[in-house]
């Protein structure tokens, strides 16, 4: 774990643990070299120098005891020896006593480990000299007392002498050697006197770098990113949202920079979701404006539109005076164009009618002519015959009579004919009458077929189908003229042969008349146009050509139905619907 | 009986695996088989002069500095030094005589056997039957 993502309270416990901790140690370190320092004074004031106090007092008390020794040799009275031998005695006392001090503090040193090794050798050397010392003492005290006096003396100046000298030189030696190590030891205890100040100095220094380094790590860790965040909280309060915070740590602070970034980022999202919907309102707004501006604009238009037809009203209404007085003049052209057709329709009947009755006329000519030229024969028969039997026997004249009687039934038949034109003609007659009466609607067929049979003989074969009809209230005129319309209509929609065929029935209280032909048919987009007014397939002139519109107006007058189907190539049928009155 | 053998073995151990050793002889008619190193300290400064049979005590001393005789002071507590400071002071106030530090360890031999009431010290290779052995002084080695 790193030290960044402890939490706030470790982190100051560690900080100040670490810097307690090297207080503590700089202060053990101190008291220890202290310590040190008190055992170097010590070893200087308890070991060196009472031993070299020690060793100078053994030095002084053989100096002592030679002396004493001396003054025994050389002594004359015994009562004065004696002194000198008790004198001796207590100097080795002393010299005993010394020495138990030295050997005492010796093995003190030794064992603290302060003794020299120089020491040691010098101070058994020491030994070995006194021990010599002691024996040549010792072997004087024999001769002596033996009255060796002479030899005695000898023995103290000569060997005794050198032995004491070198034990001397070797007491003055130890008490120089331990004056060095005294030097030494207070030279050392002064160098660790410099070294601690150094070293405690230097842990000073270092802790209060360290200190310092902590309490930055501490502020680093802990106030900057602590006013980092207080920085970025005021920005937020001031409106900046575009601020995120490192998240360098996993502690509260690094947790509360996380949860601060979370929180400007939401803000900021939420701001741009504001902005967002007040630039869509806005934009709404703008819309709704130019709306507005266009509605004003389309209200300007409707009202400039308004005016425009305001006036296009009164020229409307001028224009309908216009009409008026134009449809006025269009019945009236109408009227004319129906008395021209029904002129023409005239005109045509009376080429029918003349050519019907000239036929008729003709066949009577003829025949008059054949029976007058059979006359003349049965004339000449008569003049040639003298006898009847002669006559009879002339086989001209039967043939003559023959011929003859065939004629009168030829001139009869004629004369029927034309009969039948005129009575037919009567009946086209009442053309102009509008006398309603109750009719045979077959009559009317049938004397319009008459009127037409120079159309269709011989080419168009007619089919009647003639069921039980009542008779009809109706204007007969009229109606034969619906008849002679279609029928010829349908004549002349077949090119060469063909049939026409007429059914009658009755149908729910009406009158149906069907008149189909075998020509070649309406196509669709006309059929519906047929019995419009002034429908033309080819000219901009008004005329009536088929004479449907009359037919479709003349039916309408009878409360009727007129229906026209046709499949082209293969023909039509006009179905006449009439109530029964 | 035992005790000699066991001297004896123990010599011959000494002999064959520690030689070197230091052995406090005394004459045969010394009363005591063993002595102790406070015992032997009285007997050579002089504090105690005479056996319990009343007969004196007669030290010896070896001349000859060397590894027997350190081992023996040694076994004393007093250095050589010491031992003389101590017989010195007894001249001087008349109470004794140092002992006779002999020449040789043969002497010291010749001498404790043949002189009732003497004791002495001798490198334990050296011992004969014409003494006594009151204790052995091991090497501290």
């Amino acid at each position: 774990m790193k030290f960044r993502d402890l939490k706030l309270g470790t982190k100051q416990i560690i900080g100040f643990g670490c810097i307690l901790l090297i207080m503590a140690g700089v202060n053990v370190f101190s008291i220890h070299k202290m310590t040190q320092l008190k055992i170097e004074i010590d070893e200087i004031s308890r070991n060196w120098l009472p031993r070299a106090l020690a060793i100078s007092d053994i030095n002084k008390n053989t100096a002592d005891f030679r002396i004493k020794q001396l003054q025994y040799a050389f002594a004359v009275d015994p009562g004065e020896q004696e002194t000198y031998k008790t004198l001796m005695i207590s100097y080795i006392d002393q010299i005993e006593k010394n020495r138990n001090t030295y050997e005492a503090l010796k093995s003190d040193s030794e064992a603290r480990n302060l003794y020299s090794d120089s020491e040691r050798a010098l101070y058994d050397q020491f030994e070995r000299q006194l021990d010599r010392y002691l024996d040549l003492s010792i072997s004087h005290l024999m001769l002596s007392r033996e009255n060796e006096n002479e030899e005695a003396v000898a023995l103290l100046n000569d060997e005794a002498s050198d032995v004491f000298n070198q034990l001397s030189a070797t007491l003055l030696e130890l008490v120089n050697v331990n004056k060095d190590d005294a030097q030494e030891a207070a030279v050392r205890a002064e160098e660790t006197h410099h070294a601690s100040r150094v070293i405690i100095t230097s842990l000073l220094i270092a802790t209060i770098v360290l200190s310092i380094f902590i309490a930055g790590m501490l502020v680093r860790y802990i106030a900057e990113p602590v006013s980092a965040l207080d920085e970025a909280a005021h920005s937020v309060a001031a409106g900046n949202l575009d601020v995120t915070l490192p998240v360098r740590s996993r502690d509260e602070i690094g947790s509360l920079a996380g949860s601060f970034n979370r929180m400007t980022t939401s803000l900021r999202e939420a701001t741009q979701k504001m902005q967002q919907q007040r630039e869509a309102l806005e934009q709404a707004n703008s819309d709704l404006e130019d709306k507005s501006q266009r509605l004003e604009k389309q209200k300007t238009e409707i009202e400039q539109t308004n005016l425009r037809l305001e006036k296009q009203k009164i020229e409307i209404t001028k224009k309908n005076v216009e009409l008026l007085s134009t449809m006025e003049e269009l019945r009236n052209t109408q009227q004319q164009l129906l008395m021209k057709e029904k002129m023409a329709a005239l005109g045509d009947l009376v080429a029918g009618i003349a050519h019907e009755i000239n036929n008729p006329i003709g066949t009577v000519t003829s025949s008059t002519d054949v029976t007058g030229r059979c006359l003349q024969k049965i004339e000449i028969v008569l003049e040639q015959s003298s006898t009847i039997e002669q006559l009879r026997s002339n086989p001209q004249l039967p043939k003559a009579i023959k011929i003859i009687k065939d004629n009168i039934r030829v001139t009869l038949t004629a004369g029927h004919r034309i009969a039948t034109i005129v009575k037919s003609l009567k009946n086209f007659a009442g053309l102009d009458e509008a006398t309603y009466r109750v009719v045979d609607i077959h009559d009317g067929l049938d004397s319009t077929l008459t009127l037409l049979e120079s159309e269709f003989r011989g080419r168009i074969e007619i089919e009647k189908q003639y069921g039980e009809l009542p008779k009809v209230g109706c204007y007969p005129s009229q109606l034969n003229q619906v008849f002679m319309n279609l029928l010829k209509n349908a004549v002349q929609a077949i090119e060469n042969k063909g049939v026409v065929r007429i059914q009658t029935r009755r149908q729910d209280g009406r009158v149906e008349i069907k008149i189909s032909d075998s020509g070649r048919g309406i196509p669709a987009e006309k059929l519906s146009r047929i019995f419009d007014f002034g429908f033309s397939s080819g000219s901009e002139r008004v005329k009536m050509g088929s004479g449907l519109v009359t037919a479709f107006n003349i039916i309408q007058k009878h409360d009727g139905e007129i229906l026209a189907n046709s499949e082209p190539g293969k023909g039509s049928t006009f179905t006449v619907l009439l109530p029964v009155r | 009986m035992h005790r000699t053998i066991a001297t004896i073995l123990g010599s011959f151990l000494w002999l064959s695996f520690a030689t070197g050793q230091v052995a406090v002889i005394a004459n045969k008619s010394v009363p005591v088989d063993e002595v102790t190193s406070q015992q032997l300290l009285d007997f050579y400064t002089g504090d105690v002069k005479l056996w319990e049979n009343k007969d004196p005590v007669i030290v010896t001393d070896l001349k000859p500095e060397g590894e027997v005789k350190a081992l023996f002071y040694e076994f004393l507590g007093k250095s050589p030094s010491r031992m003389k400071s101590i017989w010195l002071k007894k001249m001087l106030s008349g109470e004794g005589d140092p002992p006779e530090a002999l020449k040789s360890e043969s002497e010291v031999l010749q001498k404790v056997s043949s002189t009732p009431g003497a004791i002495g010290f001798v490198s334990e290779a050296n011992i004969s039957d014409d003494v006594k052995v009151l204790t052995v002084i091991p090497r501290k080695d």
